[in-house]
């Protein structure tokens, strides 16, 4: 064997699907120029199923312009039995599965973000697709749009109106994994738009991380998640029918400065872990906790609830945050782990005011995280 | 028979021969991780010594300790500590034997070390040996020199 040799080719005894796959990670500007590394390596780059796009300058259209011919030519370059004019099936034809098309305009507020190319939309291979900082039009029903995908990560986008956005999470029925965030519409929207979308469940959606979006998402599509992040905003409408109940959820993620956190966690009957955080900068009340009535303590907390975490932030009264870490151990019988995210100037008073206090679970350990306050 | 021999499997123990003769001692369910040596097993049920004829010893151990410690800590910081021409070693290494997760763990590794660099830095780490001609290489430039564009002086 020529493991003795110094300089040897040892990358070239793998196959061509191992090579592509390490392509796969990089950049595909990059991936496109090994094809001047050797004769094998020349045709490699067009195999790859991913395309991998980021362009973090975008100051001008003119930038704009040339990504767009970039994309525009990667997509041609992989087969060119196609005219570049027909852009709309270059993508389909590529049969790429993974897209990470990253946008990131300098100043957002002065640029209007590109237009999503319609071939993405048509493109059906997909299996994982990450889109940051596109404004899209038009979408067309059309429930198998994207009948692999499995990721869908969306940041900044601009959907024309509400029913462009559900419809696009309408064309993909195996999707496991969704993460949103910024999420606007240019036409007006009235919040019971989304409710006929509701039916139309991600029925394998595990994972749901909805932040900073300021619409009323159809909950009820998200009732088979295992793990959930969402922010409720000030002027969310919260209405108990409007909730499903999240049968599989163990893992929740929610802010604690809206009467809501308490409320939703009604509708999670096995959840595990639960985390609290605040978004806004306003001290939170909830009237519901200084109730102590058994039949309005929801299920997870006596049953099934063992990690929980609260995170502190620099206006949060430390009332509050005591009022909830207090409900929560007196109510959470099989609780094992309390962790207070705080700086070392409150966790004193904190630390005084929960470490006697009496747990509803014999095994709870309460534990103390240092943070800067600033972080939120 | 068949019972008692399935109640043992999980502490049965299986014999790994690398390349250079060194010998390891491996549980059956970590064995069962490389999909070659399953196959090899369930080819020849009574098998308790298999030869692994493309692995060195030093990057046998490697795998399996891989194999018995993988989580995502363990994955992140363990590429870390392998020069190049071991991860090459240790990826031929995992494709033989047909290991899904540390060829994954180690693609990412390798595409993480060649990323942003230019042609010639790649060429030089993996010993490519560049069979193109001057033309030929030109003219491939020429054809992609959109993408021939901020990459790593190197």
């Amino acid at each position: 064997m020529s493991h003795h040799k110094l300089a040897t080719d040892r990358i070239s005894g793998l196959p061509d699907e191992i090579l592509c796959h390490i392509l796969s990670f990089i950049p595909t500007k990059q991936a496109i120029f090994t094809s001047i590394l050797s004769k094998r390596w020349i045709h490699l780059w067009r195999h790859v199923p991913a395309l991998y796009f980021i362009n973090k300058k975008l100051n001008s259209s003119q930038d704009i312009h040339h990504f767009n011919q970039f994309v525009k030519a990667v997509l041609h370059s992989r087969d060119n039995s196609l005219s570049s004019h027909s852009i709309n099936n270059l993508a389909v034809q590529s049969k790429i599965q993974y897209l990470h098309l990253y946008l990131h305009a300098r100043l957002k507020c002065e640029t209007i973000p590109p237009k999503l190319p319609a071939s993405i939309l048509s493109c059906t291979t997909l299996v994982v697709l990450k889109l940051s900082w596109f404004y899209v039009d038009k979408v067309s029903p059309f429930p198998l749009r994207f009948p692999s995908l499995k990721t869908l990560d969306l940041k900044d986008m601009n959907f024309d109106k509400c029913q462009d956005f559900m419809l696009l999470l309408d064309g993909c029925p195996v999707l496991e994994d969704l993460q949103l965030s910024y999420i606007h519409f240019i036409q007006s929207f009235r919040h019971f738009d989304f409710e006929q979308f509701e039916n139309s469940s991600l029925r394998k959606l595990k994972r749901a991380h909805i932040t900073d979006c300021y619409f009323h998402f159809p909950v009820k599509a998200l009732a088979n998640v295992e793990f959930l992040r969402v922010e409720l905003w000030k002027g969310y409408t919260y209405l108990p029918d409007g909730f499903p109940t999240f049968h599989n959820l163990t893992h929740l993620a929610v802010n604690y400065d809206c009467n809501l956190a308490v409320q939703v966690l009604q509708h999670c009957p096995k959840l595990r872990n639960l985390e609290l955080y605040p978004k806004l900068k306003y001290a939170w009340r909830d009237e519901y906790i200084t109730k102590d009535d058994e039949e309005l303590v929801p299920i997870c907390l006596s049953s099934s609830l063992t990690t929980c975490t609260i995170r502190d932030f620099v206006s949060t009264t430390l009332e509050s945050l005591i009022m909830l870490a207090t409900f929560i151990m007196k109510k959470a019988r099989v609780l094992k782990t309390m962790t207070i995210w705080s700086n070392r100037k409150r966790f004193s008073e904190i630390e005084s005011k929960l470490s006697s206090f009496p747990r509803a679970s014999a095994t709870c350990q309460l534990s103390f995280q240092f943070i800067n306050l600033y972080d939120t | 028979m068949a019972e008692e021999k399935s109640q043992a499997s999980s502490s049965k123990m299986l014999t790994l021969k690398a390349s250079d003769g060194v010998l390891f001692e491996v549980e059956l369910n970590i064995a069962k991780e490389m999909k070659t040596v399953q196959a090899y097993i369930d080819d020849c049920e009574d098998i308790e010594t298999i030869p692994i004829p493309n692995v060195l010893g030093k990057h046998l151990a490697i795998v399996i300790e891989y194999i018995k410690k993988t989580n995502e800590e363990y994955d992140a910081e363990f590429e870390k500590q392998w020069n190049m021409d071991d991860l090459q070693l240790l990826l031929l290494a995992a494709n033989y034997l047909n290991i899904s997760g540390l060829q994954e763990c180690l693609c990412k590794a390798i595409a993480k070390r060649i990323e942003n660099k230019s042609p010639e830095y790649v060429r030089k780490v993996f010993n490519i040996e560049n069979d193109h001609s001057p033309e030929e290489e030109a003219k491939l430039r020429k054809e992609y020199k959109w993408a021939f564009e901020g990459v790593d002086k190197d």
